[in-house]
């Protein structure tokens, strides 16, 4: 096999790391890391002027067309397919990406055996938060969207104005805005209050986008993907995956330790790449907690409204944008999912999220100070310091997080020309105006999470899993019930025997993609991103199966009530571990040859 | 006797409010929008008969309309709320009659609650529009206020009532063998090779 793989590569070095790669024991876990990796890569190369940081011998050729394959391409295609895991490990490692032009060959007849791979690996083992955000830029590449970031900053302005009555986006804003008024806010709509609720959303959506959390400035994607593949940073999270059970203590030192390894790899050049410290990584993906639950995280919690705000900012975005999408119920806790792995992966300290909790509350109560004092400055016409002094502290804060920050030289001449013009309209108006000046900035932020979201409802096709009608929905649950009569009959029967119909009790399972109470977010997490690489819903309903699965149990000693509550309220110590990942994989879910049964 | 209710109606008249003051006596001020068919229990004496009505809360909002059928399709009664201080949700109330009327047939016990009583001030849907509706599609009407918790007992009780009454009703019909035209559960029938027949066995579905 090394001797075969070694007439790709183009010099002995190559061939030796194959060798080694074959006998680790994780290579197959870090091939699908590496994969992502790989797909960065190329795409780094393409975007080009992004990639600043690698330098020198380690930079990176524009991609050119591959070579055509030499000899017989059968043969190739099946070692290729026998080496698969191992191999795509060995190809897709950053440090030899000067030379991918065979690899990536393999690449393209690896793909569909990687996409078995990764799904495994995704789902068993999951992924860091940093590494998701590029899987998923890679999977749904967001570079590609139709709307500019001019664009989105139109609209954002738009929104902030309120509407212009005429054309196909704003008809659907105002539309979206209904449902979204009622379901989300709460109020009661009465017709002559309309535009005032209208107007309160609007302020509401407002005041979070100018809140400096939004102040993670303009930079592509790649740069995240550059600071969790570098060493320092995998070795800060083999310490917090060694400390695990107690680094909620550590957390601290952990955040300051990272600061200065930031400091010190902006200088250095990069470091020789281990396999010990990757394998680290995985490990410490696969430990992300279990006790953070999206919905209770997110939603559930009445006192979180700055994030359901936030995802309805995106729902309205999106909806903006894409005629016919409107807005239903599930949607919101989908965009307000996004917008989480948005801002854990640019936070860039990925499992460090959680356990920092408290350093985080204290840093955003601070910005949100700031915030205030800025809007109190402004109003007294001193605006240009208060900002002065806000970017000053958020260039502070965020150095300590990511390089994905704009340095305040670059912006610092529109900045000026803005805060002149806020300062003349603050004598006339409200401090909201003085805050636009910032947010101008600072939607980086919402603009990716709006771009996700746009992606995962038209590439993936939620937007028709949330039409009008449900049709999609509807058929996936009913196929969920034919499965379950497939894969699980005793339970099935059981069911049956009860009178139970579990369609209705499982929509909200799909219709939120499994958001729901009890299920950490990193389980939803691995299941999206099973989604995202396979496009296909049925991972859903493998999954479902596994919970079922997993209770069968349970399930089949209890009465209609007990069953019927188990829907309701699914058990916690169920959820947790990867079990029911690793249990989703083995069913096997054939549309094809349930869809007569269905019916 | 075990009797499955549905409500129904537009997004935020109260539904979910509705089913949490009835059976838990319980009111959250800023109810979330409901996701999921939600299911609870309540044991309740109809005259001598013990029932449990198992009540079944269901998303109001527009585009799970199409999900209604496999709410309602085996209940026996039907709650449709509606807010007194939006219009739209009585419009609404009519459509989900229409439909329950035309889908589930003549089976399914109807009864119209009009909720937020306490916000009379801001009444939009008019009294006598309201009941004369009932009476035509043969519902009863009730007002009521999950919130300060007015009529809910007096609602459920009624349509508790009127569904005893119908299923002793088809019950005995069942027993008393063919040719009964509403006995839609009645296996019997189905053997019939008549039109009928055939009309019945459709209806006949568990």
């Amino acid at each position: 096999m090394v001797t075969f793989l070694s007439l790709f590569a183009p010099d002995d070095s190559l061939s030796k790391s194959y060798g080694d790669l074959f006998e680790h024991p994780s290579c197959i876990k870090l091939a699908c890391e590496a994969a992502d990796a790989f797909r960065i890569l190329k795409k780094g190369t393409q975007s080009g002027p992004t990639r600043h940081r690698r330098t020198d011998s380690n930079s990176l050729r524009p991609y050119d067309p591959p070579p055509p394959l030499p000899g017989n391409n059968k043969l190739l295609v099946k070692i290729m397919s026998f080496l698969a895991g191992s191999a795509s490990a060995a190809l897709f490692l950053p440090s030899w990406h000067g030379t991918f032009h065979p690899l990536f060959l393999l690449h393209r007849s690896l793909s569909r055996h990687l996409d078995a791979v990764l799904v495994r690996y995704l789902l068993i083992r999951g992924i860091s938060s940093h590494v998701r955000l590029q899987l998923w830029d890679c999977r749904l590449p967001l570079s590609e969207t139709e709307r500019s970031k001019s664009d989105f900053e139109r609209v954002c302005a738009k929104l902030r104005h309120g509407a212009s009555k005429g054309s196909h986006a704003d008809q659907n804003i105002k539309v979206i805005e209904k449902d979204v008024t009622r379901s989300v806010f709460g109020s009661v709509r009465r017709k002559d209050e309309d535009s005032n609720e209208t107007k309160g959303v609007i302020r509401q959506m407002l005041s979070s986008l100018a809140s400096p959390s939004f102040a993670r400035a303009a930079s592509p994607m790649g740069h995240i993907f550059d600071e969790c593949e570098d060493e320092d940073e995998d070795e800060g999270q083999g310490e917090s995956a060694n400390n695990n059970n107690d680094n909620k203590n550590v957390a601290g030192d952990d955040n300051e330790a990272e600061d200065d390894r930031h400091h010190r790899k902006q200088s250095s050049e990069p470091l020789p790449r281990t396999m010990e410290v990757t394998e680290a990584t995985v490990r410490c993906a696969s430990f992300e907690d279990v006790n953070d639950f999206a919905v209770g995280g997110v939603f559930a919690s009445a006192g979180d409204s700055k994030m359901r705000i936030r995802s309805v900012e995106t729902l309205l975005l999106v909806g903006s944008f894409e005629w016919g999408v409107g807005y239903c119920q599930g949607m919101d806790y989908v965009a307000g999912n996004v917008r989480r792995i948005v801002e854990r992966g640019n936070e860039g300290e990925g499992e460090g999220v959680e356990i920092s909790v408290g350093v985080q509350k204290n840093k955003s109560q601070i910005q949100e100070d700031v915030a205030e004092d800025v809007k109190k400055k402004g109003k007294k016409g001193k605006l240009v310091s208060a900002i002065r002094k806000a970017f000053h502290f958020w260039r502070n804060s965020n150095d300590s997080t990511e390089d994905s920050f704009v340095p305040l030289p670059a912006h610092s001449p529109t900045q000026k020309t803005t805060t002149t013009a806020a300062t003349t309209s603050v004598a006339t108006s409200l401090s909201t105006d003085s805050t636009t000046s910032i947010t101008s900035n600072a939607s980086n932020t919402s603009y990716i999470t709006y771009k996700l979201t746009s992606r995962l409802f038209t590439n993936l096709g939620l937007a028709q899993f949330y039409a009008p009608g449900l049709e999609l929905l509807k058929s996936i649950t009913s196929l969920f019930k034919t499965s379950v009569a497939l894969h699980l009959p005793v339970l099935s029967d059981h069911f049956d025997r009860l009178q139970i119909d579990i369609e209705p009790l499982t929509f909200r399972w799909f219709q939120t993609l499994f958001i729901v109470p009890s299920i950490p977010t990193s389980t939803v997490c691995s299941l999206w991103d099973t989604f995202v690489v396979t496009r296909r819903f049925d991972i859903f309903i493998k999954f479902g199966l596994a919970i079922l699965k997993s209770c069968q149990p349970m399930l089949l000693n209890g009465g209609m009530e007990d069953v019927l509550m188990w829907f309701g309220d699914l058990p916690r110590k169920v959820m947790e571990g990867r079990r029911c990942l690793a249990l989703a994989l083995t069913f096997d879910i054939q549309e094809k040859q349930q869809r007569p049964h269905t019916k | 006797m075990r009797l499955k209710v549905v409500l129904l109606g537009e997004g935020r008249v109260g539904k979910t409010s509705i089913l949490f003051r009835y059976i838990r006596n319980e009111f959250q001020e800023k109810q979330q929008s409901t996701l999921q068919a939600s299911y609870m229990d309540k044991r309740i004496k109809v005259g001598s008969v013990d029932a449990q009505l198992s009540v079944w809360d269901t998303a109001g909002q527009e585009r799970f309309h199409a999900l209604g059928p496999i709410y309602y399709r085996d209940a026996d009664g039907a709650l449709l709320v509606y807010d007194i201080t939006n219009s739209e949700s009585f419009t609404k109330v009519r459509k989900w009659v229409k439909e329950l009327r035309k889908i589930v047939g003549n089976d399914i016990n109807i009864v119209i609650a009009g909720n937020k009583i306490d916000l009379e001030r801001n009444r939009q849907v008019s009294e006598a529009e309201v009941l004369e509706y009932a009476k035509s599609v043969g519902a009863s009407h009730f007002y009521t206020s999950a919130k300060q918790n007015l009529g809910l007992e007096e609602c459920f009780n009624e349509l508790a009532t009127k569904m005893v009454a119908q299923n002793k009703a088809k019950f005995a019909g069942g027993v008393a063998g063919l040719g009964v035209p509403k006995g839609g559960k009645s296996k019997l029938v189905v053997v019939d090779d008549t039109g009928g027949g055939k009309k019945s066995g459709g209806g006949s579905c568990c």
